[in-house]
């Protein structure tokens, strides 16, 4: 009996009915509430329906009822690597490895929980070892081709997708892998073809359908050095990033503070600098921006995730709304307040952009309040200007003065506001996202 | 587990010893696994019970009492099987047939399940007025008439299926030898012939035209069909979110061709798998075409046909090309065979069922349309104190809601009312309002599936495969 309800779970997992199996192997532990095996299946069941906290807890049930079963180490790494938790997955995957280093997919998690830690050197190596096992080993393959690809041997990486997709043509991983390798290299066509077919195999493939966007966006050269950015920066860790982030910011400050007061090197000086905050804008809000092109667009709106379409629709429309509160302003009050304006809706597109877009739930709620708040500020200073200059009050006057120095003073509050939100978007980009 | 538990009931323990000793004392067995099942241990249970079987496999008192621990599992067919072959006896206890009339009532056939009834009656009258009686609702005729009435709907009995979308099969199965003690195996296969059609059907005009078109004229034209060109036969796949009507439109469309109807889920199907798979499966097809014409619907197909790339289990493949190779008819005639085949995930299905001859013609039935709303909420709201007032704006309201969505509804607002006359002393009947409100906090269950159907739409629609979805969700370009 229980013999069968544990096959007949198997078999709903494998055609992906986890509730199904969920309810099947109840009633398996009803019976035999000590039976690891169907601890580590409900696990991988409830992993599945994404009750994570359900999933973690049978796991370590399965790893508590028996600590010599390989397996059972193995399920729980698997869980908690899938709820971005790497360090203790970590720790379960090198145990698994302990107890049967013969199994080529216990490296491969433990390969798994260093990407998600970012140490590409170590992944390669847990890669390595699951594929002399068992060099067919498509998801070792891809293991390693993903490292390769994150330390920069990217012929290295797409001679082992070939690889993979030869063993397996059909595994959608590999596909999303392989399209994202022709990304970095620059050749969109061959990423956009395998990002295509990674879907068709698996519609669900949310990494494909992040690719595939991107890849319609590298359509556009304006977006490959943004493209090329993301790449770059996605190889750092936590703290690498934060110290590139500093390092350039403190070196434009050195920049600034001893520019020449005149002659042509001032005119490098203030390019550089100009260069250097237009990169910071579109690194923030690039990718977001170019989301919203793709959104505008019937035929490939539907290949942005929802929460990619929410962020873009609301960065397009902070950044469209930059030139009409400019135009507004400019044409009540005068150019200078009205180029205020607009260049307070542009730096207020940064907190959407990166607030929106924070990975950790948390996190995210912060930084869309923080958004708010400036995008409030910009919206209330170009509105007290507009109203000021089409209520006819003229600056010179007290009122006039006094409304006019209220709707100053608040696009000046949003560009600080926007300025100092990104300190802390760096700082809330760090948290992980757990499930 | 059971150890732990043995020790904390050492009565128990002390027959298992007893048992031990004796392991061949068949009603030492059965009263151990009485004892058993009562502690909630059904799985040991049944272990002593068909070990016991084995033992003594003629004997009424073990099938009966491995009838009851089936059906306490919820494995109806399997307990089925067991009473039917102690009630063929001329001697049948009156306990059988109380037990017929539990099976029958688990599988919703409540005039079966009366007529059994009233043979255990027949063998021991004191049962008329008993608490078994009550307990399943026969204590009497006004009780009876009551239960069956609150049955009697628009979808001919069967509105149940709409409601909960968890689609009833019957599973009831004839022991082809009457010495054989029917567990886990199928020799023949009972069939039923629904009264339900289409004019039972409440709404879903569309999806009714297209099994016509697809199903019914084709049978009952061949000819003109064989003029176009246009083939008969083969099989169709019924497709949508669950809870949604699959089954229910499955029974009717038997109904319509006046065909014998066997009905085959998904317990079925892994029980197929775990077990004796190729058996079975003929078992089940031979059954159909000796009753032909016969309809063979086989629910949540995407467990029994799910891609065999995905199968790891050499026995899992094997299921599939069996169930293929009876689909073509390598294994019998299937001419006047017409196999439906339901799933919530079509895109599990593995390729290999879609071709020619096979599961060719796809039907989408999406949730309850407009009409089909109205006629649902109106059978849910029978019998309960309601104003006088149209369905209709509630049923604008529930736009993609399924039956049992439907019933979350009239659930919620019933509670509510039932809050209220608590609190105030006196009953108030439901109002249009109360159900408006309910609505408002009952999210529709079919979200989720259309989220899943269209990334398949987006990404995978590859021969216009989902063209019918994509219309439904306004995706088509």
């Amino acid at each position: 009996m229980t013999e069968q309800s544990i096959e007949r779970a198997r078999l709903l997992l494998q055609v992906d009915r986890h509730e199904d199996a969920a309810r099947e192997l109840t009633r398996v532990l009803a019976a035999e509430p000590e039976n690891p095996e169907a601890h580590t299946l409900f696990a991988l069941a409830a992993m599945g329906a994404k009750r994570f906290e359900e999933a973690t807890d049978a796991a370590r049930r399965a790893v508590g009822l028996a600590p010599d079963w390989p397996h059972a180490h193995y399920v729980l790494g698997a869980v908690l690597c899938d709820r971005n938790r790497e360090k203790e997955a970590l720790a379960s995957a090198r145990e698994a490895v302990r107890l049967d280093p013969e199994d080529p997919d216990h490296h491969a998690l433990e390969a798994a929980c260093h990407a998600g830690t970012k140490r590409w050197k170590d992944m390669r190596a847990a890669a390595e070892r699951a594929l002399e096992l068992d060099p067919t080993h498509v998801w070792g393959l891809n293991l390693r081709a993903g490292a390769l690809r994150q330390l920069g041997e990217l012929d290295a990486a797409a001679e082992a997708l070939d690889y993979a997709l030869a063993e397996d043509p059909e595994d959608s991983n590999t596909h999303t892998s392989y399209g994202f390798a022709a990304l970095q290299r620059g050749q969109v066509h061959d990423a956009l073809q395998h990002f295509r077919e990674a879907l068709r195999l698996e519609p669900e493939n949310e990494t494909a359908r992040v690719g595939l966007a991107e890849a319609l966006k590298a359509r556009n050269p304006l977006y490959r050095p943004i493209l090329w950015w993301m790449f770059w920066s996605s190889k750092l860790t936590g703290g690498s990033s934060l110290l590139v982030v500093f390092g350039l910011m403190f070196g434009m400050r050195a920049l600034a503070k001893n520019m020449p007061e005149n002659g042509a090197l001032s005119v490098v000086f203030l390019a550089v600098i100009a260069l250097y905050v237009l990169a910071v804008w579109t690194s923030w809000v690039g990718s977001a921006l170019f989301d919203f092109l793709l959104w505008l667009r019937r035929d490939t709106r539907d290949v942005l995730l929802p929460r990619d379409r929410t962020v873009a629709v609301c960065v397009g429309a902070t950044v469209a709304a930059a030139p009409l509160a400019g135009a507004l302003v400019g044409f009540t009050v005068g150019v200078p307040q009205g180029l205020l304006a607009a260049a307070a809706f542009l730096a207020v597109a940064i907190p959407v952009a990166g607030g929106l877009s924070l990975p950790n739930a948390k996190a995210r709620f912060v930084g869309a309040a923080v958004a708010l708040v400036c995008v409030l500020l910009s919206v209330a200073g170009t509105l007290s200007l507009a109203f000021h200059g089409r209520a006819g009050d003229l600056p010179a006057t007290e009122v006039g003065r006094e409304q006019s120095g209220l709707g100053l003073g608040l696009l000046a509050l949003a560009l600080v506001a926007a300025r100092l939100s990104t300190w802390l978007l760096v700082f809330l980009g760090l948290v992980k996202e757990r499930r | 587990m059971s150890r732990e538990s043995n020790r904390r009931d050492p009565a128990l323990e002390a027959l298992l010893e007893a048992l031990q000793l004796s392991p061949e004392n068949v009603p030492l067995r059965v009263h151990v696994a009485e004892l058993l099942q009562r502690a909630g241990r059904s799985a040991e249970a049944e272990r002593h019970l068909r070990e016991a079987l084995n033992l003594a496999p003629g004997d009424d008192r073990v099938r009966l009492a491995l009838a009851r621990c089936y059906l306490e599992q919820g494995r109806t067919g399997h307990a089925a099987v067991l009473v039917e072959l102690v009630v063929q006896r001329a001697a049948a206890p009156a306990e059988a047939f109380v037990l017929l009339a539990r099976v029958r009532l688990r599988e919703q056939e409540l005039a079966g399940a009366k007529a059994a009834f009233r043979q255990a009656v027949e063998r021991d009258p004191a049962l008329a007025n008993s608490e078994v009686a009550h307990e399943l609702g026969f204590g009497g005729d006004e009780a009876e008439g009551e239960l069956e009435g609150e049955r009697d709907d628009v979808f001919g009995g069967r509105a149940e299926e709409w409601l909960d979308g968890a689609p009833r099969t019957r599973e009831r199965r004839d022991g082809g030898d009457p010495e054989d003690d029917g567990a886990g195996l199928v020799d023949d296969v009972d069939f039923e012939r629904p009264k339900l059609t289409f004019a039972d059907v409440g709404g879903m005009d569309e999806v009714k035209d297209e099994i016509a078109m697809k199903v019914i004229q084709p049978l009952a034209h061949p000819e003109l069909f064989a003029a176009y060109g246009k083939k008969v036969g083969g099989g169709v796949l019924l497709y949508g979110p669950p809870g949604c009507g699959k089954t229910h439109l499955a029974r009717a469309t038997a109904g319509e061709v006046k065909a014998s109807f066997q009905a085959v889920g998904i317990h079925d199907v892994l029980e197929m798998w775990t077990g004796q798979s190729e058996r079975n499966l003929h078992a089940i097809f031979e059954g159909a075409r000796r009753r032909k014409p016969c309809v063979l619907f086989f629910d949540e197909v995407d467990a029994l046909g799910a891609k065999r790339s995905d199968m790891v289990n050499a026995s899992g493949r094997q299921s599939i090309n069996q169930f293929l190779s009876e689909l073509d008819g390598a294994s019998g005639d299937n001419e006047g065979l017409l196999v439906l085949a339901a799933t919530n995930a079509p895109w599990h299905v593995d390729p290999a069922f879609r071709r020619p001859g096979r599961f060719d013609r796809l039907i989408f039935v999406p949730p309850p349309d407009h009409a089909a709303r109205v006629a649902i909420l109106r059978i849910l709201l029978r019998g309960k104190p309601c104003e006088a007032f149209e369905l209709d704006a509630l049923a604008k309201r529930t736009e993609r809601f399924s039956g049992a969505d439907l019933q979350a509804v009239v659930d919620i607002a019933v509670e509510e009312k039932l809050r209220e006359a608590l609190k105030r002393g006196a009953p108030k009947p439901i109002t249009e309002k109360d159900l408006l409100s309910a609505a408002k906090r009952v999210k529709p269950s079919t979200s989720e599936w259309f989220a899943t159907a269209k990334n398949h739409v987006l990404f995978a629609n590859e021969g216009g495969v989902y063209d019918d979805v994509a219309r439904y969700l306004g995706l088509q370009r």
